[in-house]
């Protein structure tokens, strides 16, 4: 889903520029004082790490297409909304300019799709389904459970939009190009919740204190992050 | 003791205690004091703190208590100064060692000192002649034996050349050239040493003076002779 | 474990490699953007964008297999493309390929995205087998890129080593057990694998990070060398810039 440059043109790269520009401003100011949080360095760092190597690792879907890994609602869901639309934003800036994976013009668009759309929307939409939810019962059942839809919506609003900005650009007709992006990413978005829920459930049962979506009082801290100036 | 002037004193730990974030006491009221130039052994059962209090003496964790590393106190004001005058080396080497090349995790710490480039490269040689692996600077640490890498986490310290250097389980899994071979290698170093272990042959080998730890507290404090000569004692703290 | 498996052939040396990184990526950075905003039908502005970035690609000394090899990551947008071609367009001038005759408009579709995406990846692919991860991360941050993201890259690129390393201990033990079973058990267990080794990792990376507080890392990647532009640096910025915006000129006249 990394759109390569050549794909869009100069209007829509133009505009998608600017709405992920403003949106990194303003995350930006958000996070202003989390790099002198010690204990949030390293989670920042490895789930940058593990969502970048996951993307790399392609699963099959059907019929030879494959898919990967996004990870944009659990880098939201565990790190806060503006920390994950960030950590994204890191994984795609790095994804193409050592990787080439996904176009350079282009990734004004990249970021639109994966951080903002798969990240920041669906991270609130999450958050709204999760209170909903854990009125009924306990706060972990909740996010797991709109964690698994959510992350499925984030892979699919991802594939929606892509569709949209190459029917714009002039690249792929919307009545062949929708259907398609959006029948083969509701397969990938399978893969895309399975992944997310697992993972929350192990961090939740052995570190809840790494996730940030999980505030209970009295969390333990299973290692010593401690104070470091 | 008597009377020592304050130049004479490389760790002054005094009242020290810490609680880990979920309530765990880890060290209670901790007093210890080391002059310049000893080799003491912090010795002690599993989770008796002796890591733990390791950790504060260049900051990692800050207690309440007061700590004093080579006449600073260690404090947020401090902490450049003191984290270059006490070198910190894990007992785990692939904790210790993230960088591609042995070069660029040796150079690590004199860089984040503001060395210019040519005293970087100068600690970074000098730093790897000590543990015996000059002209490894474009190797990488991964492709290495687990005593190399043991050496060259040891060399990512020295390069700071600190004035105080703190060995955590220094020889724990290395065979036994590897052994010989590390212990030849800081005992020959000059710096105040305070080496973290529950080997007790270690502790004879290296240690004029034993730190006995458990559940938080010093339970002994003296001659290696008269501490690990003590079995009544080391039976009652889980080390023989 | 390999640690090149990122920006391999950055240590090389040749003309290139010695450029300012911040050289480099304004310049590849300005041929790009005038590439992508280039019509199709403009045969002779991609015929002298293709030319700098074979000049640049010979001058640097990387391996041309490796070049082409790692184009390939565009191909399957390609292709996408491709397939649709034959149903762009009904109803205008068609062209007959064989046995499926497929509109004139679609094809030039399919033409303008191949070889713009495949001159805008070789040099993004020029620009990271040039330039080492370190020095590009620099480069960043003396062009103002804030530092959330410069130094979360770095802290990202040394825990990839620890995931990959955390990886293959895991993909051992697990092949040591003899690992087979029904799809859906496998699955689980999968799942069960990523999931720890995310936990495993972000434990080490605790570690690691208390081990580099020790050396007195302060949140600042510090350099001992500053990056200078040189005068070759400026000029080799200004000549591709020129070159790039005179392709997109001479789209337009002809």
């Amino acid at each position: 889903m990394h759109i390569p440059d050549g794909f869009l043109d100069g209007r829509t790269m133009g505009a998608l520029w600017g709405v992920s520009g403003a949106t990194t401003a303003y995350a930006l100011y958000r996070v202003r004082e989390t790099l002198d949080d010690a204990k949030k360095v390293p989670l920042i760092g490895v789930t940058a790490a593990f969502v970048f190597a996951a993307q790399m690792l392609n699963f099959p879907v059907a019929g030879g297409v494959s898919g990967h890994f996004v990870g944009a609602l659990l880098a939201c869901v565990l790190l806060g909304p503006w920390e994950g639309f960030l950590v994204m934003e890191v994984v795609l800036l790095v994804q193409c300019l050592l990787f080439s994976d996904g176009g350079l013009a282009a990734l004004g668009a990249n970021i639109f799709n994966m951080a903002i759309l798969s990240g920041l929307l669906s991270y609130y939409l999450f958050a709204l389904a999760k209170s909903l939810i854990a009125r009924r019962g306990g706060e972990k059942a909740a996010i797991l459970t709109s964690a698994g839809l959510f992350a499925w919506f984030s892979v699919v609003i991802a594939s929606v939009a892509c569709s949209f900005e190459l029917a714009i650009s002039g690249t792929l007709p919307l009545s062949t190009g929708l259907p398609t992006m959006v029948g083969v990413h509701s397969l990938i978005g399978i893969g895309e919740a399975f992944i997310t829920v697992a993972v929350l459930a192990v961090v939740l049962q052995a570190r809840p204190d790494l996730v940030s979506a999980y505030k209970s009082p009295g969390l333990s801290a299973g290692l010593p992050a401690g104070e470091v100036a | 003791m008597g009377v020592i002037s304050m130049a004479d004193v490389a760790v002054r730990v005094v009242g020290l205690s810490y609680r880990y974030p979920d309530g765990t006491e880890a060290l209670r009221d901790v007093d210890l004091l080391v002059r310049t130039g000893e080799t003491v052994a912090v010795m002690g059962p599993n989770g008796a703190g002796k890591s733990t209090l390791m950790l504060h003496l260049n900051g990692i964790l800050q207690g309440e208590g007061t700590v004093e590393v080579a006449g600073l106190e260690v404090n947020k004001k401090n902490m450049r100064e003191v984290r270059g005058k006490v070198g910190l080396v894990f007992q785990d080497p692939e904790d210790q060692l993230f960088s591609p090349t042995v070069g660029e995790d040796v150079a690590f710490g004199p860089i984040n000192m503001r060395m210019s480039a040519a005293q970087v490269d100068l600690a970074v040689k000098r730093a790897l002649k000590w543990v015996g692996l000059d002209g490894f600077e474009n190797r990488s640490p991964h492709h290495m034996s687990f005593g190399e890498k043991k050496r060259v986490s040891l060399a990512t310290v020295l390069s700071m050349e600190p004035e105080i250097l703190v060995l955590d389980e220094p020889v724990s899994n290395l065979d036994p050239r590897g052994r010989r071979h590390f212990l030849e290698i800081i005992g020959v170093l000059e710096a105040t040493k305070l080496i973290v272990t529950h080997d007790l042959e270690m502790a004879r080998k290296t240690a004029g003076r034993v730190v006995l730890m458990d559940d938080g507290r010093v339970v002994a404090d003296g001659t290696t002779d008269s501490v690990l000569g003590d079995a009544a004692l080391l039976e009652r703290h889980g080390l023989l | 474990m390999k640690h090149d498996f990122i920006d391999r052939y950055s240590r090389l040396q040749s003309p290139v490699h010695d450029l300012d990184p911040r050289a480099k990526t304004l310049a590849l950075f300005a041929l790009i953007i005038a590439c992508v905003l280039t019509p199709p039908g403009s045969w002779y502005s991609f015929c002298i964008y293709a030319g700098v970035v074979l000049i640049i690609a010979v001058a640097s000394n990387v391996p041309m297999s490796y070049l082409l090899t790692r184009m390939l990551v565009v191909l399957p947008f390609v292709l996408a493309v491709a397939i649709f071609v034959p149903f762009m367009h009904p109803g205008g001038p068609t062209v007959d390929l064989g046995p499926v005759s497929v509109s004139r408009e679609g094809l030039l579709v399919l033409w303008g995205v191949t070889i713009k995406a495949l001159i805008s990846v070789s040099c993004l692919i020029l620009l990271s087998s040039t330039t080492h991860f370190n020095d590009l991360m620099h480069g960043l941050e003396r062009m103002r890129v804030p530092r959330f993201f410069t130094v979360v890259s770095a802290f990202m690129y040394r825990y990839l080593f620890i995931i990959v390393d955390e990886a293959e201990r895991m993909k051992r033990a697990r092949d040591s057990r003899n690992f087979q079973g029904r799809w859906i058990w496998q699955a689980k267990v999968i799942g069960h694998m990523v999931a720890s080794l995310f936990l495993r990792s972000q434990e080490r990376a605790e570690r690691v990070y208390q081990a580099m507080t020790a050396r007195g890392f302060d949140g600042h990647f510090p350099r001992t060398v500053e990056l200078r532009m040189r005068a070759a640096d400026y000029f080799f910025m200004a000549v591709v810039i020129a070159i790039a915006a005179g392709g997109r000129v001479v789209a337009i006249w002809a």
